[in-house]
């Protein structure tokens, strides 16, 4: 006994699919040769198809009101062995093969010698680069000169494109950068003398050292002054949606890590909780493991404002992008030393500016104003 | 899917300008004679038999995906058998459309070659030398100037043979119909046009085809004989036919016969009648069935009984069946056949691209 | 925007033209009550009835001469041939007569017709069905051919065949008729004659075909590019008018061409892109312009259908021909 397929008709000439309306044999029903197997409907034609062999109905392979396309299988129908060869016709036994060819008018015939053909283009970058057509070496067939041979050679003359293919790292930035690009950026910057911080840090950073085993950065800093003026103003420490606006009474801050390749955000949860040494504690692991590429998943999610330490690479003023879903993102630039005014007097003083970038549709210049003040305050009066 | 559904005549078959011996209930009207031999009747019979058989099994072959576009006769037997055997196809030719099997059969086809044809091997469906006979023809109507063109060339050769053209109601209405028509009159070929009118042209009824009363009626307008003829009327049709047949052997020209028939199935396998006719329509046609008609006359006569048509059904279906054989044993088609028969030599660009690809197909 | 194919695309550009200019009629064989043996048209006669919508005797030479009458006459006749190889009964009302009648008149009667015609094999149609002749009529100047590939396309461009002032033959791939869905927009657009679709931007080799052998080489192109091949594959869209710069920028950023078309090769369109490309892209060639074309034969029967016209291996083929030159 062998199986034998009963395939989907083509019923009309652009027809390439049909639908089973009604199979007028039931599996396991004997069938006779042309006997009405199935009612199959196109937008052209509806048809009873005969079945093209005698033997049972062993499978229904597309149930009523399914469709498939023309040639494949509807049923299987089992038969008995010697079942005459009536497969349709399958066409030629040309076997499409990757040689291809194909009728091609003028066949130019064998090059003898490869070297001798010069294409137009290659004649005329020579010409242009002022290149001897004999000098340059030849890669294409029989060691003819291709234009790539010529670029080649020119290559370091002129200034070349090159691609650099996007990685999945890149796609997926690419991807939440323009998410971030939906909210309505508006920015306010503060200069803030840091010097009594400046000064407390330099007072104590060898005794914590000793104490806690990790050194003490600016940023333990940044990061309490942040969370207390988050607190102060929780409007900042939230995310829009479109039904409303979510503020967060807790705060995970993120902290910006560039890396080689790109820009991480992992996250310190809760920090508003944590104490200088355990802030410090935690940048320390989240920047060593970030460098390394060892961040996971819960590392870098569910943050709800981010700091931008942009002073770490020199820089004075920098407007950052939103990590989206929050409300903002504040840099804290470089610190230098420069000459302002205090009272009638010009001193040299220790000055921070730091940068915020907000979602306007959440904050306008007052509750951001607000907010940046608070920082401004917290830095500058800086007692420990 | 709403359409308006189409109404179209089945003629006036009580009018005497068309010619009908036999009623639809198999006797002979009054004061008419049988006029046509009782073998012939008999031979005639077997013939639709085969035909309607024939359709029935191709449209099965198509639906199956095993044979290509099929065009069936049926309800149409009795004109086209009629009509061809009234010829004799040692000396006469035929020129078909698409729609007249039986006639092809009659003129020495071979059966199995049609369905060569059918499953894609043309060239072992090739008419055979001795066959007296044009290919089918596609493009509608572009078959009778070739129609004239043949009975105006035996005509100035003196050589004996009378032409069959059959075409339908719908190619009455192509500029190569008008065109081989005026010229026939003109050179006076011995040609008979015969025109199966089987009241569609795919779902173009016929009073859209043409405002003309009956489509014999051009015949005047070109200077020749036009007759009109009860198609499913095999005794009609027969005697109708000879009378154009000896006009024309007689050296007295062409004549145009329209035989009012009815077109039973559908245009082709990828065509569907049920979105543009009329159930009702297809139903009366199907009472006036030509061989019906023809079964209770012979019936009535006594040359036709259960046993006779049980034997002729099964004859039909036999020579259908080793037909089919055949075919399904004949070998695959060659990649060098593509190349054969464009000219009688190709030309240095075809041979190369011959080449071209007999190298493909062999790696 | 709707899923739609082809044929709904086209369905969808004559019922909303309908609606929108009273003048436009169609007419042909069985466009009617049928629908179309295609169903292009089907509904419309229910929707615009039989005045605008016309069933017509079955003579195609009449059907493109009472096109021209019913343009000077004052209406916007959309001319059905049921397939494009049937034209040949009515070549001398297309070529002598469509074609030429602005400049015949002296611009007294430009006629606003398009007349709608499937083509292309690879389905076993009957003989003359599948006939890929688009070529024979550019050599009839003031027709301009439209050959839509994909379904956006389909729509947008017979809405701009239908408004145009000039004589379109707008060519449908038949094989594609039902072929994939895509979005297409609901309200009113056309897609402008003379501007070719980049298919895919690549930099090695420009491919440059129309109508259904876009498909054919989109299928070659993921062969190629399992090869590290990149190829730039061009829709001409239209072959009257013919974008130029688009095919001749490809081609100097490449340095190769292979043009593909399902009409034999000897003097088929795919000529005329070749000698153009030798013309204006000489000095950027690296390799000669190849062609991939049917042979030169008739129609062949249905067995050797496949093996005759150009299939995706093919294309590859002559692709992998000029950049191993």
């Amino acid at each position: 006994m062998v199986m034998m397929a009963v395939a989907m008709p083509r019923l009309g000439e652009s027809v390439t699919e049909g639908a089973v309306e009604r199979w007028l044999k039931a599996e396991g029903e004997a069938v006779q040769l042309d006997e009405p197997l199935v009612e199959v409907v196109t937008d052209k034609v509806t048809a009873e198809i005969p079945s093209p062999f005698a033997g049972t109905l062993a499978q229904i392979l597309v149930p009523e009101g399914e469709t498939t396309r023309v040639g494949e299988p509807l049923a299987h129908i089992e038969v008995a062995a010697d079942v005459s060869d009536l497969a349709p016709s399958a066409g030629l036994t040309v076997t499409v093969d990757a040689t291809g060819g194909g009728p091609a008018g003028q066949d130019p015939g064998v090059i003898p010698d490869g070297r001798g053909l010069i294409s137009p283009v290659v004649r005329k970058l020579a010409a242009d680069y002022g290149l001897d057509l004999a000098s340059i070496p030849g890669t294409g067939s029989d060691g003819r000169v291709t234009r790539q041979d010529v670029l080649a050679l020119v290559a370091d003359r002129v200034p070349r494109e090159e691609l650099i293919p996007l990685t999945a790292v890149r796609r997926q930035a690419a991807a939440h950068l323009a998410r971030s690009a939906t909210i309505p950026h508006a920015w306010a910057m503060r200069e803030v003398d840091v010097t009594g911080l400046v000064e407390y840090r330099r007072e104590h950073k060898a005794e914590f050292l000793d104490q806690h085993g990790i050194p003490l950065t600016f940023l333990p800093f940044m990061i309490e002054v942040v969370c207390e003026a988050l607190q102060a103003h929780p409007l900042m420490n939230s995310s829009w949606t479109d039904d409303a606006i979510i503020v967060k009474h807790y705060v995970n801050l993120g902290i910006a890590i560039a890396t080689e390749e790109t820009v991480v955000v992992p996250v310190i949860r809760a920090a508003d909780t944590l104490s200088r040494a355990e802030l410090a504690a935690a940048l320390h692991d989240l920047t060593t493991r970030a460098r390394q590429n060892h961040l996971r998943p819960e590392d870098v999610q569910g943050g709800t404002f981010t700091l931008n330490n942009t002073g770490a690479l020199g820089g004075v003023m920098g407007m950052s992008i939103i990590n989206h879903p929050q409300a903002g993102i504040l840099n804290t630039e470089s610190i230098r030393r420069r000459p302002v005014v205090r009272g009638d007097a010009v001193e040299i003083r220790h000055m921070m500016n730091v940068t915020l970038s907000f979602d306007h549709r959440i904050l306008d210049g007052l509750h951001a104003g607000r907010f940046l003040n608070s920082v401004q305050q917290k830095l500058e009066h800086w007692e420990g | 899917m709403t359409q308006s559904i189409r109404r179209s005549s089945l003629g006036p078959l009580a009018d005497p300008q068309v010619h009908q011996l036999l009623r639809p209930d198999g006797t002979l009207r009054e004061s008419s004679a049988q006029a046509v031999g009782d073998d012939v009747l008999l031979e005639g019979m077997h013939w639709m038999l085969l035909s309607r058989a024939f359709d029935v099994r191709a449209i099965a072959l198509q639906r199956q995906g095993r044979a290509g576009v099929v065009s069936p006769a049926s309800g149409q037997e009795a004109s086209v058998v009629g009509s061809a055997l009234a010829f004799d196809p040692r000396v006469d030719w035929l020129v078909p459309q698409y729609r007249e099997l039986p006639a092809y059969l009659i003129w020495g086809f071979p059966l199995e070659h049609v369905f060569h044809n059918l499953t894609g091997r043309p060239l072992l469906g090739r008419i055979p030398d001795h066959v007296k006979m044009l290919p089918t023809q596609v493009a509608i109507a572009a078959q009778l100037p070739h129609a004239v063109g043949l009975a105006w060339g035996l005509k100035i050769q003196k050589k004996d043979g009378v032409v069959l053209a059959y075409f339908g109601d719908g190619a009455s209405s192509e500029g190569d119909f008008h065109e081989a028509c005026n010229l026939a009159g003109v050179t006076q070929a011995p040609i008979v046009f015969f025109l199966q009118n089987n009241q569609w042209a795919i779902s173009t009824p016929r009073q859209l085809q043409s405002a003309a009363r009956y489509l014999a009626d051009r015949a005047a307008g070109y200077g020749f004989a036009g007759e009109i003829v009860d198609g499913n009327d095999f005794l009609a049709v027969h005697e109708v036919t000879e009378r154009a047949v000896e006009r024309a052997r007689s050296g007295k020209g062409p004549t145009l016969i329209e035989a009012i028939t009815y077109r039973l199935s559908f245009h082709n396998t990828t065509d569907d009648p049920t979105r543009y006719q009329d159930p009702d329509l297809l139903e009366s046609a199907k009472a006036n069935d030509p061989i019906d008609r023809l079964e209770r006359y012979l019936r009535l006569r006594g040359l036709w009984d259960d046993d006779r048509h049980a034997k002729a059904v099964a004859s039909a279906e036999a020579r259908i069946e080793e037909a089919v054989s055949k075919v399904a044993a004949a070998p695959r088609p060659e990649p060098h056949e593509l190349f054969d028969n464009i000219f009688a030599e190709l030309t240095p660009a075809q041979q190369r691209q011959r080449q071209e690809l007999l190298d493909r197909a062999t790696e | 925007m709707s899923r739609m194919n082809i044929i709904e695309a086209i369905r969808s550009a004559l019922a909303s033209e309908m609606e929108r200019d009273e003048r436009v009629v169609v007419l042909g064989l069985d466009v009617g009550a049928l629908g179309g043996v295609f169903r292009a048209s089907d509904g419309l006669l229910g929707r615009f009835g039989p005045g605008r919508v016309i069933d017509t005797p079955l003579a195609e030479a009449a059907i493109i001469g009472s096109s021209i009458g019913l343009a000077v006459s004052g209406l916007v006749p959309v001319a059905e041939i049921q397939f494009l190889g049937f034209t040949h009964q009515a070549f001398h009302q297309i070529g002598a007569q469509l074609a030429r009648f602005r400049y015949r008149s002296r611009g007294r009667f430009p006629l606003q017709v398009t007349v709608r015609a499937p083509m292309g094999g690879g389905t076993r149609t009957p003989e003359f069905h599948p006939d890929a002749i688009e070529a024979q009529f550019v050599q009839s100047p003031g027709l301009k051919i439209a050959m839509p590939a994909t379904p956006v396309d389909a729509k947008g461009m017979l809405l701009a065949a239908i408004r145009d002032p000039d004589p379109v033959l707008f060519i449908e791939p038949e094989r594609l008729y039902r072929a994939d869905r895509m979005e297409v927009p609901d309200d009113d657009y056309v897609v402008d004659f003379g501007a070719a679709r980049i298919v895919r931007s690549g930099t090695d080799v420009t491919v440059i075909a129309w109508s259904a052998a876009v498909e054919v080489c989109e299928r070659a192109c993921e062969l190629l590019t399992a090869r590290g091949i990149s190829v730039e594959l061009i829709d001409l869209r239209t072959l009257v008018p013919l974008d130029v710069e688009t095919v001749t920028a490809s081609v100097q950023k490449t340095g190769r061409a292979v043009v593909v078309h399902e009409a034999t090769l000897t003097a088929g369109f795919g000529a005329e892109v070749a000698a153009l490309i030798q013309h204006e892209c000489f000095f950027s060639l690296d390799a000669p312009v190849e062609r991939v074309a049917s042979y030169d034969t008739p129609y062949p029967p249905a067995a050797f259908e496949l093996a005759w016209l150009p299939f995706p291996q093919r294309v590859a083929a002559a692709v992998r021909k000029t950049v191993e030159v």
